[in-house]
């Protein structure tokens, strides 16, 4: 199949939360309620179909306990979208996802769309994160939020679509279509290392 | 008493372990990371005094909150008084509940994690562990102890005193505990300030092992990426590298997990046997586990080697699969082996009593080569060049097989 575009999306969030249920339920259609945890990353591709535009997702699904510079980094640079994952029976997670923002918001490339899932709405009995609140929040950063069960599949279509869409919407605002994340990445290094040839060579001149 | 190991030294219980043929590992695992020394009697001794400390700590660490005599007014689940066990139960659940979610998921394919009484204490150990440690709980311990607890659920025999179904818990604790201390421990820490911009540390090509305060996992997997796989394999270095794909990302699971997730149980068990018959319990960590690691890429470079962008980023993480160890133990072997060192610390020979083989043994035809060639150079480096030979041997079919 000829792919118009290629992707790179990451899942983040706190671990247990069931980062790698979503992606396996969305790109194998599967449900294993005792995924081993994630100790370093999974990655998934999927091919889809938005308007006229065929896409490739490479979907990087993150360790959760991974957190500031001994690898998460690593995972989001280059990144073009996010899914922040959170579990409504567990308070704590949700803060988490807002902690995530933040990191983003200062370490990812500033196009970066988010989406927001709160997952495990099977068990809507233990909810802890009022809805409303976390669509609220979501509203605030300019994200979305989706309502996900890896185990019923409810939303989670939805909210790898709308990733894909929102890069898609911000490639045609800005004009020029984002190319492969390779190329970009190549393109970043190399300012890089000439920045720090720069501040090698010194200030002669 | 009588069991085998009562009549032999540790130079030889360390070539049993290593050669891949050791049975008793509770108890053998745990004179092989020194947590047992002296007679078999003070074994006995210590394994009891061991024991205590850690159902002493079991307890502290959950205190009941039905104390009876106490005063109700201060201790029942709504009081703030700062010593009210209630504030410790709730704290406690807290991290309990997260250990439970992880321990419902480790080795799910294996029947014996899904008895009540393994899974309780498997979620115990973590719990009293993490609460004692600074740097608490995280994914990732339940895979080294589930090791210890296969092992020793699956033992044969058990000896009195030393080890017993009834003491597995304790005895798994304190080998866990040491695997920690040698430097396995560390490489769950992060670092957690947020990056300089333009920093150093964004260049993905970059080694890093020589930098400041960067974490140990970031340091460790440098050293093993450019200093070793470089050496050993630089074709495949080459290819990792420009594809900008950080050592860590790759090495993590490996190093904190030691190996659990790449080999079977079984060859699990192998290396670990050689990564503990190979240590030196004056060392500060387990010196094998990063030849182990280069090792590892090497004898999976022809493959590794066809695949680039992504499918080689799946390679070489969640789908790296090896399933022989011998090679690797005895490939990881021959560098420590050649690394110059104290000579107080000879290097271990493998196969050294393997006169009745007829197959062809690496030791026979290098066994005379490799004790003086470390202690040749000064410098406390690597060489590699035995190993390099040796797989240049293996390719051209000179040797078939690194030992038999």
């Amino acid at each position: 199949m000829e792919v118009d575009r290629e992707f790179k999306i990451v899942t983040l969030g706190e671990g247990r939360v069931g980062k790698t249920s979503l992606a396996m339920r969305y790109v194998r259609g599967q449900f294993n309620e005792k995924e081993q945890s994630t100790t370093n990353a999974n990655f998934l591709e999927k091919n889809i179909r938005i308007n006229e535009t065929s896409i490739k997702l490479n979907i990087w699904d993150t360790a959760g306990q991974e957190r500031f510079r001994a690898l998460a980094p690593n995972y989001y640079r280059e990144a073009k979208g996010a899914l922040l994952v959170y579990d409504i029976t567990d308070k704590e997670s949700f803060w988490k996802v807002v902690s995530w923002v933040e990191e983003l918001k200062m370490q990812a490339d500033k196009d970066i769309s988010f989406v927001i899932a709160g997952n495990k709405c099977d068990l809507e009995l233990d909810r802890q994160i009022p809805k409303e609140q976390a669509i609220a929040y979501a509203k605030q950063i300019g994200a979305a939020h989706y309502s996900t069960s890896a185990k019923s599949g409810m939303g989670v279509n939805e909210c790898f679509e709308e990733i894909a869409k929102l890069i898609l919407d911000k490639e045609s605002r800005s004009g020029s279509p984002i190319r492969s994340s390779k190329a970009r990445s190549r393109v970043i290094v190399k300012n890089q290392e000439e920045v720090v040839k720069k501040k090698k060579s010194g200030g002669c001149c | 008493m009588d069991c085998w190991y009562a009549q032999i030294s540790l130079e030889e219980l360390k070539k049993i372990a290593i050669s891949g043929n050791l049975r008793n590992r509770i108890v053998t695992w745990r004179v092989l990371l020194g947590l047992l020394s002296g007679t078999i009697d003070e074994w006995v001794t210590q394994s009891w005094k061991m024991r205590e400390e850690y159902y002493k700590l079991k307890t502290e660490l959950s205190p009941s909150v039905l104390q009876s005599g106490e005063d109700l007014n201060l201790h029942n689940p709504l009081s703030t008084y700062h010593k009210n066990p209630w504030m410790c139960h709730f704290k406690n659940s807290d991290i309990r509940n997260k250990i439970k979610l992880d321990v419902d998921r480790t080795m799910p394919e294996n029947e014996i994690f899904r008895r009540d009484h393994v899974k309780r204490i498997l979620e115990d150990i973590l719990f009293v562990w993490s609460s004692l440690h600074e740097i608490g709980y995280q994914q990732g311990y339940n895979e080294i102890i589930a090791v210890i607890l296969m092992v020793g659920l699956e033992e044969e025999e058990t000896i009195d005193g030393l080890s017993s179904w009834e003491h597995l818990e304790a005895d798994t604790y304190w080998i866990f505990d040491k695997i920690m201390s040698l430097g396995v421990g560390q490489l769950y820490k992060t670092v957690e300030e947020p990056i300089l911009e333009n920093s150093l540390n964004d260049i993905p090509r970059l080694d890093k092992s020589k930098f400041e305060d960067v974490p140990e996992l970031i340091r460790k997997s440098h050293y093993i990426f450019h200093r070793i796989l470089q050496k050993i394999e630089p074709k495949l270095h080459s290819h990792i590298l420009n594809h900008e794909f950080e050592p860590q990302i790759i090495l993590v699971r490996w190093l904190r997990c030691l190996f659990s997730r790449e080999f079977s149980i079984f060859d699990t068990v192998m290396i670990w046997d050689a990564i503990f018959g190979i240590h030196n319990i004056d060392m500060p960590d387990l010196e094998l586990v990063n030849y182990i690691c280069a090792v590892m890429l090497d004898v999976e470079s022809e493959n590794l080697l066809k695949v680039s962008d992504v499918e080689l980023l799946k390679a070489l993480t969640c789908d790296f699969k090896i399933e022989n160890s011998r090679d690797v133990i005895e490939s990881a072997c021959i560098i420590y082996n050649s690394k110059p060192r104290n000579k107080s610390l000879s290097p271990v020979k493998f196969h050294e009593e393997d006169q009745n083989s007829s197959t062809f043994s690496f030791k026979n035809f290098f066994g005379s080569i490799l004790p003086n060639f470390s202690f040749v150079c000064n410098e406390e480096q690597e060489d590699f060049t035995t190993y390099i030979t040796m797989k240049t041997m293996k390719s051209q079919n000179l040797i078939t097989e690194f030992s038999p």
